[in-house]
């Protein structure tokens, strides 16, 4: 297995005990309601939250004792984090120099160009709509040349007909840039739409792992569990 | 209802006269031609020439201790952790004739003189203001989201990049106005200062000197001097607090 994942952490009055893994390139969801702690698991996996047990491999080698910077897991919070101070090009290549790389031109516009931000690279982020802040935020991400992206419900408060647009460049992404992506969501729906892999979370612990197909009436079956509201479309 | 709408403008009307009128008086009653006297006044520049220097040292002293503490106190949680946030506030307390008596009581026991030197304005000047210095700090660190810093360092940068490009840059606003702040504490203490070194002689020592040997008459333009100086350190940080407030309203 290319990434391999196993946490235990306690706190008062919650356990969070999970064990997942993926393979190279593929798309990952973890999917459960809130509180259910994939946020958390997330943290931990970038190195950001400590827990009692951590075993972190990526290719065999195991990161779980090194810093997040050398990690090679980049962390994208629910919140896009842009950096106020600097504007959307300069966040852009933060990870290039932050790394003390050269900014490499050809990756470079080549992002750009895929999440079509060229005409934003001059703005401050102050002045940019949620949709091309998360599509800035997946860029400079990219650029970061992570092995694993970890993505903490990036389609949350976008409108829906940019949370398809924006699906569109998340799915291209594992295969384009050669990342696996592991992301975590309460929206069955946005799921089954990305996923090849679905891990399924409750109260901190993997109760199942599914594997959907659009068309499968499995894939019915799960939206219909986990959203009662929307019962009707099935038949 | 009407009287009690009287009542509060009154009591407005008065709180506000009684901060300006004595600062505006003081400044419209001051000699202008004794006032251009005090300009070629050489003892009146050489104690201007220590205030600012101690109290532009202490502040800096007071931010670089200050930053530490204030980070511990915002980012990490332990026991006890309001009771060390409290001990901030120590400093503004005690009174400033008391502060001057301690810190002589510790240096003389140390073995360490600071009686008469500028040492002693420094180290007098920093305890009296780095309460300010801390706040502003704290203040800072609570305004930046640790996501922020927590996305550079998963982006690759090590802590002391993130520390230096993302942290510092942000909370910038707030550094600038603790400095202001404790610097402008710094050069208006006199208590301490009284206490543990009269000379060489800071410009609140000077003022009180002059009022003392040849009354208020020549301690007037200095006095008005000095006001002027802190009237243009008030307006720095309003205008500081003003920018700081419209950059706070980033999007995410």
């Amino acid at each position: 297995m290319f990434f391999e994942v196993k946490i235990k952490k306690r706190l008062i009055n919650f356990e969070l005990n999970i064990s997942l893994e993926t393979n190279k390139n593929e798309y990952t969801v973890i999917l459960g309601p809130s509180g259910a702690g994939k946020s958390m698991a997330l943290k931990v996996m970038a190195g950001i939250e400590a827990s009692e047990y951590q075993q972190i491999k990526i290719e065999n080698t195991d990161v779980s004792k090194l810093p997040p910077e050398k990690r090679k897991i980049v962390y994208l919070p629910q919140k896009d984090s842009l950096f106020p101070h600097m504007n959307v090009f300069e966040n852009i290549v933060f990870p290039f120099i932050a790394n003390g790389i050269e900014i490499d031109k050809g990756f470079l516009n080549k992002v750009i160009d895929t999440f079509k931000i060229r005409f934003l690279l001059k703005r401050s982020p102050k002045h940019l709509s949620g949709g091309e802040a998360r599509r800035i935020a997946l860029a400079r991400a990219i650029c970061a040349r992570p092995k694993v992206l970890l993505l903490d419900e990036p389609l949350s408060f976008l409108d829906f007909h940019i949370k398809l647009e924006l699906i569109d460049f998340l799915k291209k992404i594992p295969q384009d840039y050669n990342i696996s992506i592991l992301h975590v969501t309460h929206d069955p729906i946005e799921a089954c739409l990305l996923s090849y892999r679905i891990y399924i979370l409750k109260r901190g612990k993997i109760v199942s792992c599914i594997k959907p197909s659009l068309n499968s009436d499995q894939l019915l079956n799960l939206i219909v569990k986990f959203s009662p509201f929307i019962e009707d479309l099935r038949y | 209802m009407q009287m009690s709408k009287l009542f509060v403008i009154t009591l407005t009307v008065l709180c506000i006269n009684f901060i300006v009128v004595p600062i505006f008086y003081l400044l419209v009653s001051t000699n202008p031609f004794l006032f251009l006297d005090i300009l070629k006044d050489k003892e009146f520049w050489s104690s201007m020439q220590i205030s600012l220097l101690s109290a532009f040292c202490s502040s800096v002293i007071g931010l670089i201790m200050g930053m530490p503490f204030a980070f511990f106190v915002v980012r990490k949680n332990f026991p006890a952790k309001s009771i060390l946030e409290s001990i901030t506030f120590l400093p503004i307390v005690i009174p400033h004739v008391a502060v001057g008596i301690m810190l002589l009581c510790l240096f003389s026991r140390a073995g360490i003189s600071i009686v008469d030197t500028i040492w002693g304005i420094i180290v007098a000047m920093c305890f009296v203001s780095i309460s300010y210095a801390i706040s502003s700090c704290i203040m800072g660190f609570k305004s930046i989201d640790p996501e922020l810093e927590w996305t550079a360092r998963s982006l690759g940068a090590s802590a002391s990049y993130t520390f230096f490009k993302i942290t510092l840059p942000l909370m910038f606003p707030y550094i600038a106005r603790g400095f202001i702040l404790s610097f402008a504490r710094a050069l208006s203490e006199v208590g301490a200062i009284l206490v543990i070194a009269y000379y060489p002689k800071s410009i609140p020592i000077l003022i009180y000197e002059r009022f003392e040997n040849f009354g208020l008459k020549k301690a007037i333009p200095i006095t008005s001097f000095v006001i002027l100086l802190s009237l243009l350190i008030f307006s720095i940080v309003i205008f500081l607090e003003k920018r700081g407030a419209r950059k706070k309203e980033y999007v995410f």
